[in-house]
């Protein structure tokens, strides 16, 4: 006797998740691929896919075959190209550690409330990364494979150890003759101890600039008190004096958004526009360092971010669309992760998360963290977080008992809630923000900041990819493109 | 209806780790009590904080929705089990690394 097995069904599932999105539309439901593709259906839909009720012909049949929600076995094979998307996805995983950050010292003039990282009074001894440090730290540097590299000084304020940037831009620069790496150089500065000596040295060295400027003057000054109280002015005079000498774009800005800063979302991006920045970083503090000691006074629930972030982001597609080219960059970043096959790249948006598979820190005193955010847990008395000494090889380094619980934790898409969560493909991990508010670094979804953060900006954009009309679909679309609004004609994707 | 929301689940239609995902992911709305009988699964939900306004009937609403909701994705799970792993390997091999 000869037993004929037959299938029934005339499609299969390919893996995916859904989710309600409690729009009040029709088609509430998301559901996304693996690789990224995702479709809004409704009830009935979602159930028919699911129990292979789906009419093969129709419109719907085809748009699931063409995302890779099916697959007709024996008719045509989807997993060459499904790979070849989720590697693209997750490309970042063949590169060593890209981003390298040194901090050169703790001394800062500026004495503010949610400081993330431990200051030093502007003369304070022992608190400068030491010649021998540094120069192992570039050794670490080029022990990565990463063909591109970025070289990040942060305090402190690193200006006031300009001499200690120089030698380290200087050993880079030599090294990468016979290397051959790209290596961008960025000094995390207030910018209120530039000299025409340190310019001119960034001009040889294209050196960028980071600053913050945390709104308008009121606001930026109280955030950042000095004892000459202008702190403000001190950073646009800076900003200027770098556009003078080296261009526009050799600056960029980034905001710290305090308790008081939620009440003025239009005032701080005005002063982005009237300072002449094309991108606005919205950014809710973090639950570090000195920020924890004064959070009953500077923090907020993150319901009440999320609430300023979309009247922020609403504002700015406003005057987008009246022909400012200001962007939103976590928007961006969200953009890039959502309507096109590769990953932003940004360290909290991956799985497996960043911490020391994208990012080594080389503190002051010659310890090697993960994250800027691990150094930090310092101020709250952790140094658990420590990956070793910066005389110790990269490949140490990345093999201590830290990398091993980060990596643990660290993979969304095998922690609990995140696995079931349909937003997984374009969200990331970040143990260590979970251990620093849960004392965990899987921590519970439900209770997450991290979570409700992503989930809330996620939706929200998802929400106006699907609903904004043409002239946001605009703007969003030029945003992800970096071409202004009047230069993108198609209304968009809507998926 | 009172407040403890009571449930009982035929463990052949709501298997324990569909209770369990469910449980978690309403974790900040309500706290749930998991019981096991033979072919039966009990639940009994608690508001998570006092202040909750969601009624007891709006709450068994909310459970069944996420235990359905579960059960389907335990459902689609079942159907592309291994998939995923083949992905990757595909994914992986593509640029030379194997397993």
């Amino acid at each position: 006797m000869t037993l004929i097995a037959t299938d029934a069904k005339h499609y299969h599932l390919l893996p995916f998740r859904f989710m309600r999105m409690n729009t009040g539309r029709d088609r509430d439901i998301l559901l996304t691929s693996d690789t990224g593709e995702y479709m809004h259906v409704n009830d009935a839909q979602l159930r028919a896919l699911s129990y292979f009720d789906v009419q093969t012909g129709t419109p719907f049949y085809k748009d699931l075959l063409a995302r890779h929600f099916i697959y007709e076995p024996g008719r045509h094979d989807p997993f060459p190209e499904m790979a070849a998307q989720y590697r693209s996805r997750k490309d970042f995983l063949l590169q060593g550690p890209a981003l390298h950050l040194f901090v050169v010292t703790l001394r800062c003039n500026h004495t503010c409330q949610y400081c993330q990282v431990s200051r030093a009074p502007l003369g304070g001894a022992g608190h400068d990364l030491s010649e021998a440090n540094a120069q192992a730290a570039v050794d670490r540097l080029f022990e990565s494979n990463a063909p591109a590299l970025t070289v990040e000084f942060q305090g402190g304020e690193p200006l006031l150890a300009f001499e200690r940037v120089r030698q380290i831009v200087e050993w880079v620069v030599d090294r990468n003759v016979v290397e051959q790496r790209d290596i961008q150089f960025v000094i995390t500065t207030t910018l209120h101890h530039l000299t025409e000596k340190i310019l001119d040295f960034a001009e040889q060295n294209r050196i960028q600039f980071s600053t913050s400027l945390d709104g308008p003057a009121p606001l930026h000054n109280a955030n950042r008190p000095t004892p000459s109280r202008d702190s403000y002015e001190r950073t646009v005079k800076g900003i200027q004096w770098v556009r003078e000498r080296l261009g526009h774009d050799a600056v960029s800005a980034l905001t710290t958004l305090t308790s008081r800063s939620l009440e003025q979302p239009e005032a701080i991006i005005d002063e982005y526009v009237s300072q002449g920045f094309s991108s606005i970083s919205l950014r809710p503090l973090s639950p570090y360092g000195f920020a924890t000691k004064s959070a009953h006074r500077l923090d907020y629930p993150i319901e009440r971010y999320l609430a300023f972030y979309k009247k922020a982001l609403a504002y700015l597609l406003h005057i987008n669309q009246q022909g400012v080219y200001l962007s939103e960059s976590y928007t961006s970043l969200l953009l890039k992760n959502i309507l096109t096959p590769f990953s932003s790249g940004y360290v909290d948006l991956r799985s497996p998360a960043g911490a020391g598979i994208a990012a080594l820190v080389y503190n002051y005193d010659g310890y090697v963290y993960p994250s800027d955010e691990a150094r930090m847990l310092l101020e709250m008395g952790e140094d658990g977080l420590r990956l070793g000494t910066v005389q110790q090889p990269l490949s140490e380094l990345l093999a201590s008992p830290v990398m091993d619980a980060l990596l643990a934790s660290g993979v969304a898409e095998a922690l609990p809630g995140c696995s079931d969560c349909a937003l997984v493909p374009y969200c990331g991990a970040d143990p260590i923000e979970h251990y620093a508010r849960q004392a965990d670094p899987i921590g519970h979804r439900v209770f997450s900041s991290f979570c409700k953060k992503n989930m809330g900006l996620l939706k929200h954009v998802f929400g106006l990819l699907c609903d904004g009309d043409d002239n946001v679909q605009r703007v969003l679309l030029s945003w992800l493109s970096r071409r202004s609004y009047n230069d993108v004609r198609f209304p968009g994707y809507r998926g | 209806m009172t407040w403890p929301v009571t449930l009982k689940l035929d463990s052949a239609a709501y298997p324990l780790s569909v209770v369990r995902r469910a449980a978690y992911s309403l974790a900040d709305t309500v706290a749930i009590q998991v019981g096991i009988e033979t072919n039966q699964i009990n639940l009994t939900a608690h508001p998570a904080e006092a202040r909750l306004t969601l009624s007891p009937e709006q709450a068994q609403t909310l459970i069944l929705q996420h235990l359905n909701d579960f059960a389907l994705r335990d459902h689609i799970y079942r159907e592309t089990v291994g998939l995923r792993e083949v992905l990757a390997q595909a994914a992986l091999a593509g640029c030379g690394v194997s397993q």
